[in-house]
């Protein structure tokens, strides 16, 4: 039954958005009051679905008149890490009906996507315009390009990753006081069609002038303002592709390669995977999840080299052949098959959005991850403590899934470890939990840092920095003076 | 106000009494940059109208740390700078403590797995890139020079070099900052104990450290900074010899497999089209203009002398190459493999035939063949931008960032318009119409381009006149709603109608009111008002903001 509170909001909101657009009946605020993470249910007392940007600001500025918490949401169930669970209650304003690509521009290899849209969405007009977004490994189906992209999730493709921030470039915000911002070369003058008209494209994410708000928008976890659209930086499609595996029983001689393939320019998509990961991510359900990990060698190395407009044979041929000299200088060899496992098969999978299962749960039907940022030659560092810890809970180590992406022309790296359990087994799930806080504890403690930190280890990670908090602090009260956006979340 | 010796005191007992100075020997030395001559109050060839309080060289991030810590606590205001190139180096207002970072100099480490490098703010690109080509790495050298610091380049300054095609824009290649925030706190972006990165966690304060434009010293003080570099797949020194036509020296032996190229097109439309072409086809290490042939002719000579330019025109090699040319490109090709280099090859020269571009006859032989080869490289390379001052007066109209295409509306035909009428005015340099200047970043994802111009420092009529096409050039972009005047690299300088601040404030509205949140992240971050707020934003006048 509604509270009077709800009606109140409802009405409230309903004169804003129109009363299609809001509900506050619990049977649909309780699908945002929860995810797949261990943050404690708490449903919002409405959801609001505005359809324009006009409507999100009048959102904003509603709820700073009347004190009330907005959490944006712009991706489609399942959510896994929390950040969109209401801490205090309030509003979610949930963005996925805002799902227009607005515009694909194959000369400036740039395209323009309001948050609602998806790498479902995108994909096939990007390609029929010749282009494509290198985005996150294999992101789950409803997964918004605009949520990705403000959590920083890696890109696939470390070489074409100049900064952390791409592939973002500009991006329209409504910030926690209720005005509107359009960041980087898009700030002005005119919108976007203006823009367009003179040659614009919205892609030099700097400033304008002498601060970079998109890197304050990315990161916040809805905490900072509404992003309403973003443009993203794209590369040219392929029109010949060869994926090679690289596998060998430890990690180092794969970590070698990735440095010298990525500094070197050779090859587009490379990723390091345990052979537990790369089971989840080929296979089309559990069974063929297990029987792919029984089979695959320790530790494989994903690349893929690519031809494209000009000469791709060419090109091809000649990456190829500079890919395998370097895998010889490191005792490596390439290879177009791994164990039943095809390249073809696994490129199409790799290329393919949105795909089910989704690849964390492909193993046993869901899963938990722990991530952060290192550098190649640490991650080695990190593995016994997971195991270790994993073991001491009586979690087999053996199941846990690695995941390594290469950042930032390789200066950094993306470690990631999935554990997959079955949600059926309240046992296995209650395990997993243990483990899930365990290893965290552990990884935090060995100085693992967790550069996105959402809400299961907020606390820790800014215990331990209390020298970032106060210019955090700083930085929210400048765009969100009132706090209504997502309090409670990171160390606001 | 002079300091108070009891507060001179408290600043000498942190440095030393070697490192701290008010003589007017001293002070004097920090009025007097590029580009002074177009601040009000000073005429052409004379000093800013304000010394320094002090000038003080911390040895330590700690020194600096007490150093800003005293300044809140005296209400001193401070302005750091590291190797400053030009007058916005120093403040614009009146009683200013400079805090000179000369004497933290060191390469503290360079990483070359994972590809940086971590400097203090002394540390100039030409001595980070000796090191770092020894592993295998290069940095990306500011336009301004290889003389210029790498730390301020990255965390404070401007973003554009020679080698972004390949490299990025600078304001892209800052990984973990140590920074001493203006109220005297220190943090690390990043990890506390690492450098590989700058951001997080959580939000990434690197959005507060700078954006296009770095704070140019009134947001606190950067005292460590890693700098990303990236592969070099040349030699790990450059030997060079004595010789050459224009530099005193040139390599002494090619570089292998690179190759550096000039490529005419006949119009700005063809250009654009081979600039997109060579993006996508990702076989350029470095894209790049200098202007036209009498343009680059003029700059080229200017490493020599007045003279030699005059030499070149009588002997008809300007006039000869203006009528051959139009508007060039450069490209420098470099690859890892013989087998990279041949389908670089190969790829270079089909885009050049689709677009319509060519590769001047004169090019492909000796001198100017020699010259690309032999002495362009090095140029490219070691980023020597001292040819650029010719005359003993460079200027840019303004530097813009934005798509090809854009820039070149703005910048192509009508740039060329507005400069021949101030050659004809005989206020600048004649050296034809074409004088902008480019680099391109990311692959061509989006290029830095600006409209440069000699004219004579010393000269009132010539300065006066450069001061009338800024506001001009400005103005006609504002008309145009062209839209690249709030991504102009804010050289904070003013023109004949206003000044640098009165234009800002006046742009705000139509860039998201951006003055306005920066004063309140100004506010936010310098509660007391001490880091020097003359170069940011929109300089003092933001005091009266209602925010």
């Amino acid at each position: 039954m509604k509270s009077a509170k709800s009606k109140n909001l409802e009405g409230d909101l309903a004169a804003i958005v129109g009363a299609e657009f809001v509900s506050s009946e619990p049977g649909e605020t309780a699908a945002y009051g929860a995810d797949r993470s261990y943050v404690p249910r708490k449903n919002p007392d409405a959801v609001v679905r505005p359809q324009t940007r006009e409507q999100v600001r009048a959102v904003v500025r509603w709820a700073n008149r009347t004190r009330t918490p907005l959490v944006p949401v712009s991706s489609a169930p399942p959510r896994f890490r929390g950040d969109t669970v209401p801490a205090a209650g309030g509003v979610v304003v949930d963005l996925s009906g805002m799902n227009k690509v607005l515009r694909v521009d194959r000369r400036n290899r740039v395209m323009v996507a309001e948050a609602g849209a998806t790498f479902e969405d995108l994909a096939p007009l990007a390609e029929a315009a010749g282009l494509r977004m290198v985005g996150p490994l294999l992101p789950k189906a409803g997964k918004s390009i605009l949520a990705s992209v403000l959590e920083r999730e890696p890109g696939i493709a470390p070489r074409y990753q100049w900064d952390v921030s791409d592939p973002l470039c500009c991006m329209e915000v409504v910030f926690g006081n209720g005005e509107f911002f359009r960041t980087g070369e898009a700030a002005g003058p005119g919108g976007l069609e203006a823009q367009w008209k003179i040659g614009g494209a919205q892609k030099f994410p700097c400033g304008p002038h002498q601060l970079d708000y998109h890197r304050l928008v990315q990161g916040a976890q809805g905490t900072m303002g509404v992003a309403t659209w973003a443009s993203i930086k794209c590369e040219l499609l392929p029109s010949v592709s060869s994926l090679f595996f690289l596998c060998h029983d430890e990690l180092a001689p794969l970590v070698s390669y990735a440095y010298k393939a990525v500094k070197r320019n050779v090859g587009e998509e490379l990723f390091l995977a345990n052979g537990k990961a790369l089971a989840m991510m080929a296979a089309a359900d559990a069974d063929q999840a297990a029987r792919f990990a029984h089979g695959f060698p320790s530790w494989v190395l994903v690349h893929v080299i690519n031809g494209f407009e000009r000469l791709p044979e060419e090109r091809v041929a000649y990456q190829t052949a500079d890919a395998a000299d370097l895998a010889q200088d490191c005792g490596l060899a390439l290879k177009k098959r791994v164990d039943g496992l095809g390249s073809a098969s696994f490129l199409k999978r790799l290329r393919t959005p949105g795909a089910k299962p989704y690849w964390k749960h492909a193993a046993k039907g869901a899963s938990q991850e722990i991530f952060f940022v290192t550098t190649m030659d640490r991650a080695h560092q990190y593995l016994p403590i997971v195991f270790n810890e994993a073991s001491r809970a009586g979690y087999p180590a053996s199941d846990i899934g690695v995941y390594l992406q290469p950042m930032v022309q390789g200066s950094s790296c993306h470690m990631e470890f999935v554990l997959p359990f079955d949600p059926e087994d309240e046992r296995d799930a209650e395990r997993v939990r243990e483990v899930f806080f365990s290893v965290s504890r552990a990884l935090l403690a060995a100085g693992a840092f967790f550069s996105r930190p959402y809400p299961a280890w907020a606390a820790d990670v800014y215990r331990a920095r209390s020298d970032a908090v106060i210019p955090l602090r700083r930085v929210k009260s400048v765009f969100d003076p009132n706090g209504v956006m997502n309090p409670g979340k990171l160390c606001f | 106000m002079p300091l108070s010796k009891d507060v001179y005191r408290v600043f000498e007992d942190i440095v030393g009494e070697k490192n701290i100075s008010d003589a007017d020997v001293i002070l004097d030395a920090y009025t007097f940059n590029w580009l002074v001559e177009f601040h009000p109050g000073c005429a052409p060839g004379k000093y800013l109208q304000n010394r320094p309080l002090a000038v003080i060289l911390p040895g330590s991030a700690g020194e600096v740390q007490a150093i800003v810590r005293a300044c809140n606590r005296y209400g001193v205001k401070y302005k750091p700078s590291s190797t400053a190139y030009g007058s916005h180096a120093f403040s614009l207002q009146e009683d200013v403590l400079h805090i000179d970072l000369k004497r933290m100099n060191r390469i503290i480490d360079i990483d070359a797995k994972n590809g940086f490098a971590v400097v203090e703010p002394y540390v100039p690109w030409c001595q980070l890139n000796a090191e770092a080509m020894k592993v295998g790495l290069f940095g990306t050298a500011h336009q301004a020079g290889s003389q210029a610091s790498a730390l301020a380049n990255v965390t404070s300054g401007w973003g554009m070099n020679t080698m972004g095609n390949h490299g990025g824009h600078n304001a892209k290649n800052a990984l973990g900052v140590e920074w001493v925030l203006p109220d005297g706190e220190m943090i690390r972006l990043g990890p506390p104990d690492a450098w590989f990165t700058g951001d997080g966690p959580g939000p990434s304060l690197r959005g507060v450290m700078r954006g296009h434009v770095g704070a140019l010293g009134g947001n606190g003080v950067y005292t460590k900074c890693a700098v990303k570099l990236h592969h070099w797949p040349g030699p790990s020194t450059i030997k060079t010899a004595p010789g050459g036509v224009f530099s005193g020296y040139k390599l002494a032996e090619p570089l292998e497999r690179a190759r550096v190229y000039m490529v005419d097109t006949p119009d700005y439309e063809t250009l654009a089209d081979l600039m997109y072409a060579l993006g996508d086809a990702e076989v350029c290490y470095a894209i790049m203009r200098v202007g036209g042939p009498e343009h680059a002719f003029a700059i080229l000579a200017g490493a020599i002398s007045n003279q030699t330019l005059v030499d070149w025109h009588e002997a008809g090699m300007v006039e000869a190459a203006a009528n051959e040319w139009n508007h060039p490109l450069i490209a420098l090709l470099y690859a890892e493999s013989d087998r990279e280099f041949a389908y670089q090859e190969k790829v270079f020269h089909q885009v050049v035939e689709e677009c319509g571009a060519s590769i001047p006859v004169a090019v492909q032989v000796s001198p100017f063949k020699d010259l690309l080869e032999e002495e362009f490289a090095i140029f490219l390379i070691g980023n020597d931008t001292h040819w650029a001052h010719h005359g003993g007066g460079f200027l840019i109209s303004a530097g813009y960032m934005g798509t090809t295409d854009s820039v070149i509306r703005h910048m192509g035909y009508p740039a060329e318009k507005l400069k021949m009428r101030y050659v004809e005015r005989k206020g600048i340099l004649a050296d034809g119409p074409d004088s902008t200047y480019h680099n391109s970043f990311e692959h061509n994802a989006y290029i830095y381009k600006e409209l440069e111009f000699h004219y004579d420092a010393a000269n009132a009529y010539s300065v006066e006149e450069c001061r009338r096409l800024v506001a001009e050039e400005r103005d006609t972009n504002r008309e145009q709603k062209d839209g690249f005047e709030c991504q102009d690299i804010g050289l904070c300088l003013g023109d004949a109608r206003m000044t640098i601040q009165e234009r800002f404030a006046e742009l705000g509205p139509l860039y998201g009111d951006f003055h306005i949140w920066q004063e309140r992240m100004k506010r936010a971050f310098d509660p007391n008002d001490v880091a020097d707020r003359s170069t940011y934003g929109i300089g003092t006048a933001a005091r009266n903001l209602k925010v």
